[in-house]
């Protein structure tokens, strides 16, 4: 029984970084309808802020947090107003070259301007862990998931509760009906877009805490997003949390479950997503 | 690409053509070397690169057949094609006598088809694939330096029966660098009687190795056997300490090791293998940590530095050797080579399982202790004693 | 209020409108009739910047409205109720009526008057408050649609094709709503294919065929117009 609710923990504790690494790219699909390649890019940056500021000045990853949202938060508006604009109107495969060469890009630059070593934070608290009952589970991984409850819960209660939040979710749903209820659409996919960025700036300063910096650190969490994008329902920004919850479990308990499980994992996230397009392909949670 | 480089070609025929006629000097010895400057691995050539510039002076002091030797480096980014494509350019347009350098297996599978067209003296820091020696098993104008992949877990194993444990708990990723891993893992506890209790293999960049951890603490084993990158190596670090996981011995050999990990505090007393790290008790060595220092103000803190300075050295002294610049006269010369230097083993050039060249075979091991890599085996080279168990979190 | 002068506009390089000219007198309800594909849609765009024209210019009281965009031009109150409503499917429909009035400052403050007055109008919207727009009926829709445009408070509604896909009982219950608006100081432009029920509400109306303004009168005129009853009406 003990084991059993220790794995529970482990899978509702990477529930909350996939959700928090994922959220963000659901805005950007579900109100602008661009599917962003470069959000891993975007988290990547956010995750060399929080280096950079933690290893020079010595500020702590949470302190860090507002600056990587607004620092990333400014650079997706940079990047909508440059770049994504422009294709909003164009082929679903130009959408996806350009987001897609952006990725590069910036990866190059982090390259180029950091190399394409791995780096590690020595967080003085990152190995420390707090125990509830007989489940012990690790300090930065229970300070990730409780913030990416908050921020996914706040990003929920912007969209349904103010009005900037609604006129985003009408943009999404109707275009056209959003400019004539005078609607600046423009703004509300720049602020959509920003939203995006932001968070994925943060959910990569809160990975500083657990995780290898490099300029490639960004492709996995971009994959596994697309993924939970998939079992939620495409733009469905409401769906990511359960979505999260549904892999982080199931991932944990056939790694530890399943002899030579921890190979499987990833098994387990195509496989649910295969059942989801074949079966469900509007998502498990709309 | 080419248009990039074409001011810089033309620069190059210029001078060459006004030295020519001038003909104040004796023609340069042309040596060409593959490093990935930038990309996944270029910090590893980096250090290379220094390292060569470091041998390249103390080569040019004296000079080889009386003339001046001239590096040309190549940046191959990492990229197989690129790699290849240096190859043709070094041996066709800068008629270079010895190709050297070399990191990444990928990269050396690509020049190796390219070497097999237009062989030179190919001397070869890199690869660890067996795939690459079987590509240049007849070649005898190959010599690598870097030890095989079997050389590597020969090691291993043999440096874990040293410690007198008996159980081994075998985490790997799944790729091609974990698989091949495991593949020889059995055979090679059982040549030194040991056993591997469990073998699970992880997804690398996974961010959560707690279900892992868990699992190979249930085990009970002496040893937990980490084969995975350098990334890996942070959340497997950090999360053992999280849980509380307390083996006698942690294990891991990553390509090379995260940067600030000797400030991790859950990095203490983790164990790691390597051709060479700058602390080994070993005048060669201590003396070109001492120039490498000098010369660039920085750590030579990559076994790629003094393997680079190995490479160009021994190169250059068996074309002294030869007395000649002919292949077949550079090769039996290179064979000769017997060389004290700074990686802290003899260098000789002797068959192996493919091979017909083969230099360094065996690694030595290190452990991290209170911020340094301490090397702990084998004994003629260690440093300090390894502390097994390991006394975790003190 | 609304001069439309020497107008032309299209999609690409194809034009549908050629040189149109038409006004709209404060307080009027005018009806632009003619068949499929004449070019009724398009006007009705390019007033509320959803098109931007090829050339000539649409002035609505003293401003031009060329090159602005939809939302500029529901600011300065006109609001367009679209072709197929284009109302916001997953959100209720008190939510929608909300958005009318959300994006302009002037109309928010008033917005708990305007949504009373608009659920007076429609007294179906008011039962069907919490539910989501996109599970009502064709004809809730259309009000939904209408009541949207009118939480912007505006002095110009352009209606589309209000009665789509209606059927004739609850078609007649929009056209009725329709002149109570304009009866409260609304001016209205409207596009109908039903000529018999849209040009006798109408003060005046104008016939567009192949993207020209071939006549043009009072409703009762245009209705009586031999022409227009063998095009139109089939009689």
């Amino acid at each position: 029984m003990d084991t059993f609710l220790q794995v529970l923990a482990f899978g509702v504790l990477r529930a909350g970084l996939y959700a928090l690494t994922s959220v963000g790219l659901a805005l950007a699909v579900g109100v602008v309808g661009i599917v962003n390649f470069a959000h891993g890019e975007f988290l990547m940056l956010g995750a060399f802020l929080g280096y950079w500021l933690f290893v020079l000045y010595h500020v702590d990853p949470l302190v860090a947090l507002p600056a990587s949202a607004v620092a990333l938060g400014g650079l997706g508006a940079v990047t909508y107003h440059v770049a994504i604009r422009r294709v909003l109107q164009a082929a679903p495969l130009n959408q996806t070259l350009l987001t897609f060469g952006l990725s590069i890009a910036l990866q190059n630059l982090a390259v180029v301007l950091w190399t394409g070593d791995n780096r590690a934070a020595p967080i003085p608290y990152a190995h420390l862990s707090v125990a509830l009952g007989s489940v012990r589970v690790g300090l930065p991984q229970a300070v990730v998931s409780a913030l990416a409850a908050l921020l996914t819960v706040a990003l929920y209660l912007v969209l349904d509760r103010t009005r900037t939040g609604k006129a985003m979710q009408a943009v999404a749903q109707d275009r056209l009906g959003a400019s004539l209820v005078g609607i600046e659409v423009d703004d509300a996919y720049r602020l959509a877009f920003a939203l995006s960025a932001g968070l994925a700036g943060m959910a990569g300063t809160l990975l500083v805490m657990q995780f290898a910096v490099s300029p490639y650190m960004g492709l996995s969490f971009t994959l596994r997003s697309f993924a939970i994008l998939v079992v939620a329902g495409l733009g469905n920004v409401r769906g990511v949390l359960p979505a999260s919850v549904v892999l982080g479990l199931a991932e944990a308990f056939v790694e530890y479950y399943l002899p030579g499980g921890t190979g499987w994992s990833e098994a387990v996230f195509f496989v649910l997503i295969f059942a989801v397009l074949v079966a469900r392909p509007q998502g498990l949670f709309r | 690409m080419g248009s990039r480089f074409r001011p810089y070609a033309w620069a190059v025929a210029v001078v060459a053509v006004a030295l020519s006629q001038v003909g104040a000097q004796p023609p340069t010895l042309r040596i060409g070397a593959i490093v990935p400057l930038t990309g996944p691995a270029g910090v590893s050539g980096q250090f290379m690169q220094k390292a060569y510039e470091l041998a390249l002076e103390e080569v040019n002091r004296t000079g080889v057949l009386g003339r001046r030797v001239e590096l040309i480096v190549e940046n191959d980014r990492g990229d197989p094609p690129t790699g290849a494509a240096a190859y043709v350019k070094l041996v066709t347009r800068d008629q270079v006598v010895a190709v050297i350098g070399g990191l990444q297996s990928s990269v050396s599978i690509a020049v190796a088809a390219q070497a097999r067209q237009r062989p030179v003296l190919m001397a070869w820091t890199g690869a660890a694939a067996v795939v690459v020696e079987q590509a240049l098993a007849d070649a005898d104008w190959f010599f690598h330096y870097h030890p095989w992949q079997y050389h590597n877990a020969d090691s291993t194993y043999r440096f874990i029966r040293s410690t007198g444990a008996r159980t081994i708990f075998l985490a790997y990723e799944d790729g091609p660098f974990g698989s091949s891993a495991v593949d020889e893992a059995r055979a090679f506890a059982r040549q030194y009687g040991l056993e591997i209790v469990a073998a699970e293999a992880f997804k690398t960049g996974s961010p959560d190795l707690t279900p892992l951890l868990t699992k190979a603490r249930g085990s009970a084993a002496d040893v937990f056997l980490f084969v995975g990158f350098d990334h890996d190596v942070i959340p497997m670090a950090t999360q053992a300490r999280q849980l509380g996981y307390s083996p006698k011995m942690i294990l891991g050999s990553p390509p090379s090791w995260p940067v600030g990990f000797e400030k991790l505090p859950a990095g203490n007393y983790i164990t790691g293998m390597a051709l060479w790290v700058p602390s080994i008790r070993h005048p060669a060595s201590q003396r070109f940590v001492r120039a490498y220092r000098e010369r660039f103000r920085e750590e030579p803190s990559s076994y790629w530095a003094p393997l680079a300075y190995t490479n160009l050295i021994t190169v250059a002294q068996a074309i002294q050797r030869a007395r000649s610049t002919e292949l077949g006269a550079l090769v039996q010369a290179m064979r000769q080579t017997e060389y004290d230097g700074p990686i802290g083993m003899r260098l000789t050039f002797k068959r192996s399982l493919y091979g017909r060249n083969q230099g360094f075979t065996r690694l030595m091991a290190f452990q991290w202790q209170n911020g340094r890599q301490v090397a702990v085996w084998p004994e003629e080279l260690a440093e300090a004693k390894l502390a097994y168990p390991a006394p975790w979190g003190r | 209020m609304l001069r439309i002068v020497d107008l032309c506009a299209g999609y690409g390089p194809l034009p549908v409108l050629r040189h149109v000219s038409l006004e709209v007198r404060e307080g009027e309800v005018v009806c632009l009739v003619g068949a499929n594909g004449a070019g009724k849609t398009t006007l009705l765009r390019a007033v509320s910047g959803v098109v931007r024209p090829q050339s000539g210019e649409v002035w609505f009281q003293g401003r031009s409205l060329v090159g602005l965009s939809p939302a500029a031009v529901v600011r300065l109150g006109v609001s367009h109720v679209p072709e197929g409503r284009h109302l916001f499917p997953e959100l209720t429909v008190r939510d929608n009526l909300l958005l009318g009035a959300a994006s302009l400052p002037e109309a928010w403050r008033r917005v708990q008057d305007t949504l009373q007055s608009v659920y007076a109008l429609f007294p179906r919207l008011r039962e069907r408050e919490r539910q989501r727009a996109g599970t009502l009926s064709g004809g809730e829709q259309q009000m939904l649609a209408v009541g949207r445009a009118l939480m912007a408070r505006p002095r110009l509604l352009l209606v589309d094709e209000p009665s789509l896909g209606l059927a004739p009982v609850v078609a007649k219950s929009v056209f009725r709503a329709l002149v109570e608006i304009n009866r409260q100081g609304t001016t209205v432009l409207l596009v109908e294919q039903d000529l018999r029920s849209s040009l006798r509400m109408a003060h005046r109306g104008y016939v567009l065929e192949n993207g020209r303004v071939v006549r043009s009168g009072t409703g009762r005129e245009l209705l009586e117009d031999p022409q227009v009853r063998a095009a139109y009406l089939g009689v």
